[in-house]
Order: structure tokens, then sequence, then C-alpha cells
């Protein structure tokens, strides 16, 4: 094994890692603040990829703009689909299966409107090869691993710093108690909910450079986002990333010294793991 | 003690519903295998809102049960050629002491965690089926043999070509869960299950041995879990890593008992008819491709305006009925 | 008023006749996986189907032919509801379809019951032949796949050979990969570096960097799309050095151009058609079938809509014959659809006793510019291999 191998698959590993915590951060922010799962997240996010692919490929709008673009309709989606969602929030199970049905509806929709055809968002400059000291990326995951870690900042220093940020974080330690020191609990939820929509509309085009868009592909967005909220611990927004980066390395490293055969089993047994050892998660505080 | 015998009432009514359902459509295959699909989502269904509805733990896999279940007795008929009833029982009694063995150090963990460990514990045994030789990987196992066939005086029963039979077999399965549901709610045990449902810590104090109830409660779940996904293998003659670990025996189950209603035993069982044969004669009728869309919209608005289910809000709504008369 | 009335009525009455009074109909099943995860296969199946019921139907021959559709929704046990509803409830003499292994297998098993003939286009695991069933029949197996590459490797690349194999672990493509790995050493062609990887895998540089240290120059990927799109761009991205680099199916369909653009340029792939392909005998109904799919759809055709073509099509004229001989039923179309034997635009077909295809073998294309150019084999080819070429070199 020479050092370039090691390097390089390190490298693709910590990129492919901050990919998959940007892939989640949506679902898990409304998990930690409104305690649901959100089931359709994997489908929002492929609503935000398909978005982003018509108006990449199809108008040729440039990257920022389709990003943005992507995140406001999706985000105008969840708006509504929180007025929805809002009527049964008090029973968990009633939210999961909701949830579940909804990304049934965008599932089948995709499939009515865009046929079952697999589709990439194929940016040629973003295709190549750099160099970074001594390994080689690609450029495309370099670009959405560098918006990941802008995201997942940006979001931890809102959420830290701002007043609706603190209001957020209060809402959800304790709900009851910040309603009653005078937080709107529902506002607080609503923007909390549609941000997360927002959010997964986000980073849907990127999903569409780094992986490729299929309309039943959204379950396992969610899983995957599912598995990461749960080893970063409940709403741990910078733990998402370290819990990423764990998984992606991991996964990637065993390539090296075995084969993917076993990323599915390292993964899923780091999840085990988590839950038996430290089921707060490995970055969330012990309550 | 007024909603018990209620209950019980239903479930004689559902009981001879869908006997007399099974006799009528026996000889038309197409209903047949419909209604054997639903018997089957129906007794998953049941199976999982006795741990779910009955004792509070909600599973998101419990694919692993069936999937478990399904290759045990895939395995047993097909490479050491024993006969599918011993099949099931064995794959019974694994998948049993299974449930049990990882019951023990789950149900330290409560809500969504529990859910979702149980749903990580399907896709790793879903992957050790992939890469076990046993299993045959993703190829999968081929012509595993059917229930046979028997003949009772002149009456010949083929299971390999009768759909009506395997009907008739599923359906014993199913009505010996549903009165298993009924009889635990009744008893001792099922009062304590409540009590853990509703509130565990309480429970705890009043002395209740909260973890030998949750893992009772799992245990006949997984059982029933497994006798599904064992009489699965031996009516569809072919498991691949892909059917016996899909997510429909996890989901399905869980939307068909809250579509019924997870407050009654005899919910899930409604639930399960419902779906299925809405969707086999009417949906599919209608809507040839874009039938599962109807099928989200269903379920959203169901869950929208009957969150306790068709039977639960119904069963609410005679309550009510009779408090107002007397 | 009345004579109007009278002329309208005959007029309707002379519409309505040909259709009821002199002809038969014979309704032939259809059961693909429109929804679930093989939902693509399945709808591109069922396009290509439909046009040969649409050319059977305006031939103006006697009988008349009804295409009933069933979505299996890639399950299993909806594949039987299907068999089961296009047979007890439909009344079907023969079903064509079914798209993976797993679903065909129990699918074909309940036609069986019934003697109802099963002709499958998207199966290719060995073990379905191997039933012993009477009513089971298929136009393609996997063999013909790692034949084609076979070839192509030794008979129309030069110079050093040093063979790298990645294949997904689905069985159909493992398949492909242990049969191509046999071949290729049992002619002395050094396979240095084989590997399978997990379905859904995401990264693929650490894969792609052990093949680059593992010194080959052709790189075999028996994948799918997604495969081919994160394998190509991880090759791209660490620069590894390649002569050519094989898929297997997935890479003839029009969408691998589109989506991939100029990353698609020189990369050859097996396909059972691609548009002017076919063998000579054949080359008039391919272009009636691509005419009236254009019109159709508003597309070209993708192999796997020629495949759903020729399944319908051979079932079609089975049904043909058996209505000639007065024995349109299920035994008549079961007998008939046995002694198929012509050359169709995907080559010549016909059944072995156990109903696989005897003479199937695949084309190796090579896209070129925005085009599928065919390479191999020799008497099929329409220009020749640029090698050594890659598209990120």
């Amino acid at each position: 094994m020479s050092f370039s191998l090691l390097a390089n698959s390190i490298a693709s590993g910590l990129l492919m890692g901050a990919n998959y915590a940007l892939f989640a951060v949506g679902l898990s922010l409304v998990f930690g603040v409104l305690k649901i799962i959100n089931l359709a997240h994997g489908e929002l996010l492929l609503a935000g990829a398909y978005v982003g692919y018509f108006a990449i490929r199809g108008m040729g709008v440039p990257l920022p703009l389709a990003l943005l673009f992507s995140g406001l309709s999706v985000g105008i989606v969840g708006y509504l689909y929180y007025f929805v969602v809002r009527r049964i929030r008090d029973d968990e199970l009633n939210t999961l299966i909701l949830t579940y049905g909804v990304g049934v509806i965008l599932t089948n929709l995709f499939l009515l409107l865009f046929t079952a055809d697999e589709r990439i968002i194929n940016i040629p400059w973003l295709t190549e090869g750099v160099w970074l000291g001594p390994v080689q990326v690609n450029r495309g995951n370099l670009v959405s691993g560098l918006v990941s870690l802008l995201i997942i900042g940006g979001l931890t220093f809102f959420l830290a710093r701002t007043e609706t940020g603190k209001m957020i974080r209060a809402s959800s330690m304790d709900r009851e108690a910040a309603a009653l020191v005078g937080v709107d609990v529902e506002r607080i939820d609503r923007f909390a909910f549609v941000l997360g929509c927002a959010l997964a509309g986000f980073a849907g085009p990127l999903f569409g450079i780094v992986s490729h868009i299929n309309p039943v592909g959204g379950e396992a967005v969610t899983i995957n986002a599912f598995i990461l909220t749960v080893l970063a611990g409940l709403g741990s927004i910078p733990g998402l990333l370290l819990a990423g980066i764990i998984l992606g390395l991991g996964e990637a490293i065993i390539v090296v010294f075995a084969s993917t055969m076993f990323q599915g089993i390292f993964a899923l047994a780091l999840f085990v793991a988590v839950l038996f050892l430290r089921p707060e998660g490995i970055f969330g505080r012990r309550e | 003690m007024g909603r018990r015998r209620s209950e019980k009432k239903i479930a004689g009514v559902v009981t001879l519903l869908v006997l007399s359902s099974a006799f009528v459509f026996r000889r038309d295959p197409f209903v047949a295998h419909v209604l054997v699909q639903a018997s089957l989502l129906a007794l998953i269904s049941l199976a999982w809102n006795i741990l779910g509805g009955g004792c509070g733990q909600i599973s998101f896999g419990h694919a692993a049960f069936f999937g478990t279940g399904a290759y045990v007795s895939a395995i047993l008929t097909t490479q050491y050629h024993l006969n599918p009833w011993l099949g099931i029982a064995g794959a019974c009694v694994s998948v049993v002491f299974l449930s049990l063995l990882v019951g023990v150090p789950s149900f330290r963990l409560k809500g969504a965690y529990f859910a979702l460990l149980i749903l990580a514990y399907a896709h790793v045994l879903k992957l050790v089926a992939l890469n076990l030789e046993i299993t045959k990987g993703d190829e999968g196992i081929f012509s595993i043999p059917s229930f046979g066939r028997y003949s009772f005086g002149g009456m010949e029963v083929n299971f390999f070509t009768s759909k009506g039979a395997n009907l008739f077999l599923i359906l014993l399965f199913l009505i010996a869960g549903l009165w298993t549901g009924i009889w635990m709610r009744g008893s001792q045990t099922g009062i304590a299950m409540e009590a853990v449902r509703e509130d565990e810590v309480t429970a705890e104090a009043m002395g209740i041995d909260t973890l030998r109830y949750k893992l009772f409660a799992l245990g006949v779940s997984a059982f029933f879990t497994a006798l599904g996904g064992a009489f699965y293998v031996h009516y569809i003659h072919f498991l691949t890593p892909d059917s016996a670990y899909s997510g429909y025996w996890s989901l399905m189950p869980i939307v068909a008992a809250l579509f019924g209603g997870i407050r009654t035993v005899t919910g899930p069982v409604v639930g399960a008819f419902t779906l299925v044969c809405l969707d086999e004669f009417l949906i599919k009728e209608l809507l040839p491709r874009g039938d599962k869309l109807v099928y989200g919209l269903l379920f959203v608005v169901t869950i929208l305006f009957f969150p306790r289910g068709i039977l639960g809000t119904w069963v609410e709504r005679q309550g009510h009925g009779r408090k107002k008369e007397g | 008023m009345k004579k109007f009335t009278l002329f309208f009525v005959s007029f309707v009455f002379l519409l309505v006749l040909p259709h009821k009074g002199f002809g038969e109909t014979v309704k032939i099943g259809v059961q693909y996986p429109l929804t679930g995860k093989l939902a693509k296969h399945g709808q591109g199946c069922l396009e290509g189907a439909q046009i040969a019921f649409d050319e059977f139907n305006s031939r103006g021959g006697k009988l008349k032919a009804k295409m009933i559709v069933v979505d299996d929704e890639s399950s299993p046990q909806k594949g039987v509801a299907a068999v089961e509803k296009l047979i007890a409830r439909e009344g079907v003499i023969g079903i064509n379809g079914g798209y993976g292994s797993h679903i065909i297998g129990p699918s074909s098993e309940t036609a069986a019951q019934y003697g109802v003939a099963y002709l499958s286009v998207g199966g290719v695991s060995s073990k379905l032949t191997a039933r012993g069933l009477k009513n089971y029949y298929r136009v393609n197996n996997i063999p013909g796949y790692a034949k084609a590459q076979l070839g192509l490797i030794r008979d129309v690349f030069s110079g050093e050979k040093k063979v790298a194999i990645i294949s997904n672990s689905k069985v159909a493509t493992l398949d492909i990969a242990n049969n191509i790995k046999k071949m290729l050493e049992s002619e002395k062609i050094p396979v240095v570096f084989f590997e399978k990887f997990a379905a859904k895998t995401t990264n693929f540089d650490p894969l792609l960097l052990k093949v680059k240290e593992s010194g080959a120059n052709i790189l075999i990927v028996e994948g799918y799309f997604p495969d081919y799109v994160a394998t190509i761009r991880s090759a791209k991205t660490l620069g590894v050095k390649l002569d050519a680099y094989i898929g297997a199916w997935g890479v003839g369909s029009p969408e691998f151009i589109k989506e991939l653009g100029p990353l698609s340029n020189y990369i050859y792939g097996t396909s059972l058609w691609e548009k002017g392909t076919a063998p000579k005998e054949a080359r008039d109904e391919e272009k009636t079938f691509v005419d009236l799919f254009v019109k159709k759809f508003g597309k070209d055709p993708s192999y796997l809509s020629m495949l759903g073509y020729i399944g319908a099509k051979l079932m079609l004229e089975a049904a043909e014959r058996a209505f000639e001989r007065g024995k349109l039923n299920r035994e008549g179309l079961l007998e008939e659809l046995r002694k198929t034997d012509r050359v169709t635009p995907i080559g010549r077909v016909a059944f072995d006793e156990k109903g696989d295809p005897k003479y199937f073998t695949c084309l190796i294309i090579q896209i070129r510019g925005n085009d599928f150019t065919v390479v191999y084999p020799e008497d099929r080819k329409n220009a020749d291999a640029v090698y050594p070429a890659v598209p990120w070199m």
C-alpha cells in the first residue's frame, strides 16, 4: 500500500463525510426542535435536486443561484407542509405516518412528472480533479463539502448567537418552559420546520452533483440522515459534521484494507454501538 | 370492562367476516391471492401492535423478524430437507430466541431510539443474508417447497396449486394471532403491559417488572411475525435478501395498524384488509400507474382526520353514543 | 330525418362491425414493474411492448390483440398477484414481461400452474431456466454479455493487456464478472485486480485508487448507471491511466450520453441493440419500430424498449400462428412460441428445451461524441474501435 492510496482515500472520505452532514442537516434540525422525524426529508431533498437539475441543465442558471432557488422553492413547500403536520404534531407515531405518506406522494409525483430516468447534475468544471497538497480530490465533492462547512458553521452560529436561534434552542430543550418565559413556541416551530425543509432543498442540487437523482432514492437519504442524526446526538448540528466525517472516513479506510462490502456493516455497527454505549449520541449532552 | 367485551365482539365479527370471505372466494385465485396478501399483512400488523399498541414499544424494523423467519424456514426445508411444518416451527423458535437476545439490551432505549435500533437490526441482518453462503447471497433461494398435498376423505388439498388452501392456512394463523391478542389484553399480563405503555416510571414504582413484560410482548410479536415470514416463503417459493428484509415488512404493518387503530387488538386486521383490498380492487383499477400516489394521499388524510384509525374512531363513537343513551 | 338516422346507424354499424363481427381478439398480459425500484426498466420495456401491439393491430389482419398491463410494483408477491389477475380475471393466454429474476421466478411459476406461456426479457439468473418449467422462455441470458466483452478485449484491443474487473455485488452483474474472469484467464489474458463492491456505494475513490495501483490498463465495471457515473467521476478525479473503460448494461441507453455528456466519450459497453445495428434481415423491422416509437413517444427508443418490443412481438406472432391453426388457446400459443426461430433486430431468436435463447450474443458499443458506434462483433459493427482512449485523458 502506498502513501498516495491512503492519503487520497482519507481525503475523499473526509469530503464524503462533510457531504453526508449536508444531506442530513434539515432532518436533524426538525428532529431536534420539533421532535418530529420527517420521513419525507429525502424526498424534499430530491425535490430540490430536480429543481436544480432543470434550472441548471435546462435554463443554464449558475449553481449558487440554483441552490438558493431550490432552497426557496422547497422552503415554500415546507411552509404548506408544516400546516398539515401541525394538526397532529402531539402524537409521535402519527407524525411518522403522516410524513411517510407525504414521502410516498412526492416519490410518485416525481415518477409521474419526471419518469423513472436517472439523472445527474453534470457541470463540467466540477468533474475535474484538483490537487490539494499531496492529494487529488473531485472539485464537485470539494465545493459541496465547503458548502456543507458553511451551512453547518452558519447554522451553529445562528443557533448560538442570534435571538431567534436562542429561542429555538430554548424551545427544543424544554417547550413548556420556553413558552412560560414568553417564547412564541408556535412561531419557533414553524420557523425551524420551514428552515429544515429549505435546507434539504438547498442541499438537493449538490446531491445531484456528487451523487445521482433517482425518483425512488429519497428513502435512502432519509435513513442515512437519520443514522447521522443519532450518531451526532439529538439536534447537535456541529456533531453532525463530525459524525459524517467519522462515517465517511471509516468507509474510505475500510475499502483500503478490505472492500466496500463491509461499509454497510461498519455504518450500522457504529450506529448500534452508539445507541448502546451513548444513546445521547457521540456529541450529545447527557440529560 | 365494557370496552373489553366489545373488543371480543368485534374480533368475533372480524373472524367470521374473513372466514366467510375466504369461503366465498376460495376458488377465485386472484381474489384469494389478494386476501392472502391482506391476511399476511394483517398478521404481521397485529403482531407489531402487540408490542407497539399494547406495550408502547414502537419498532421500525419488524422486517428483521419477518425476514429471519423466512430465511430459517427456507434454509431448513431446502438445505436440510425438513418438512415445511417443521421449517415453520424452527423459524418461530429461533426468531423468538433472537428477539429475546436483542431485546434485553435494546429495551434500555426508549421511543424513536428503540424504533430505529430495531430498524438497524433489520439492515444488519439483510447485509448478513447478502454475504453468507447458506443464504445464497444476493441470488437468493429458489424453489422452496410448498406445504404439500394432502387428501382428507376424498377431498384433495394441494398447497402448491391452490391459493384457497393457502388462504385458509394463513387465516388460521391470523385468527390464532387475533385471539392470542384478545386473550393477552384481558389477562393480568395485558393490564401490566398497558401500565408500561401509559407510564413506565409509575409502573416500575408499582412494582411491575417492566423489562419482563416488554420482553414477553416482544417475544409474542416476533413469534407471529416469524410465522408470517415462514408462511410467505412456502407460499411464494423464492427468497432474496431484498424481498425478505424489504422495507414493506417494516413499514406497512405500522401503516395498517395506525390505519385500523392501535388502541384496539382488531384494528390492525381491519386496517390491513382495508388497505390491501382498496389498493388491489379499486385504486389499481382506476389508476394503473398513479395508484401509489392515491395511497399516499389516503393515509395522509386518514391520519389527519381519523388519528385513532378507522376502528379506533368507530369504537370511540360507539362508546360516546352509549354514554349519552345511558 | 329518418333517412339520416338510418344512414348514421349503418355508418356506426360499419365502423363497429370489423372489430366485433369478423375478427377475433387475443388477450395478452403484460406484467412489468412500473413503480418501485425497477420502475425505470419496466417503463422502458412497456413502451416497446405498446409499439408491438399498435403495430400488430394496425397491420390489417383478422386477429386483433388486446394488451392488458399490470404493474407488479417491483415486488415478488405483487408479481404473483399480477399473474393471477391476468389469467384468472382477464383471461389472457400468454404473459409477457417481468423484470428481475426474483420477481420473474414466482410469477412464471404461477403462470406455469395454468399452463400459460411466460416470456421474459429481464431475468438472467441461470436458476430460472434450471427449474424445468414448460412455459418459461427468455430472450437473453448472462453468458452472452461476457462473451462479447471477451471478444472485444481479445480480438479488438492490441498490445499489452492487464485487466481489472470491479463488479456490483448484485447477482446478475457478479455473474458476468465471474464469467468474464474465467474466460480471460483461459485465454491467458491476465486479470490483475478483481473486487466486488456493495450496491449503493457512494465513494469510489478508494476502490479506483486500488485499481490504479494494480497497474491495469483495461477496466471492466459490471454495474448499473449510478456505478458508472461514480466510477468514471472518480477515475477522472484521480487521473487513473487506462486504455479502455468497459461497462456492462446501461451504457447503451440514451440517458447515459445525455446525463454524462463528454464524460461518456470512448466508454465501451454491452448492448443488446442500438439504433442501426439490426442484422441485415431485420433492418426493415427495426426501422418500422424506431419510426413508430419516435412518433408515439417523441424520443429515441432504448435497448429496454427494443427488448419489450421483441418480447411482445414474438408472443403476438405465436398467437397469430396459433390463430391460423385454429388453436388460439393456452396450449396453442405455448406450442407456437416454442417453435419461434427468426432473425429479430437483436439477432436470431430460438429457444432450447429449457427456454434459454440458443443464439444470444451482445454487441459492444463505444460512445463517440454524442452517438453510439458498434465496434464488435465484426459482422454487425459500424465503426472501428478507438483504442486506447478514455474520456478523462
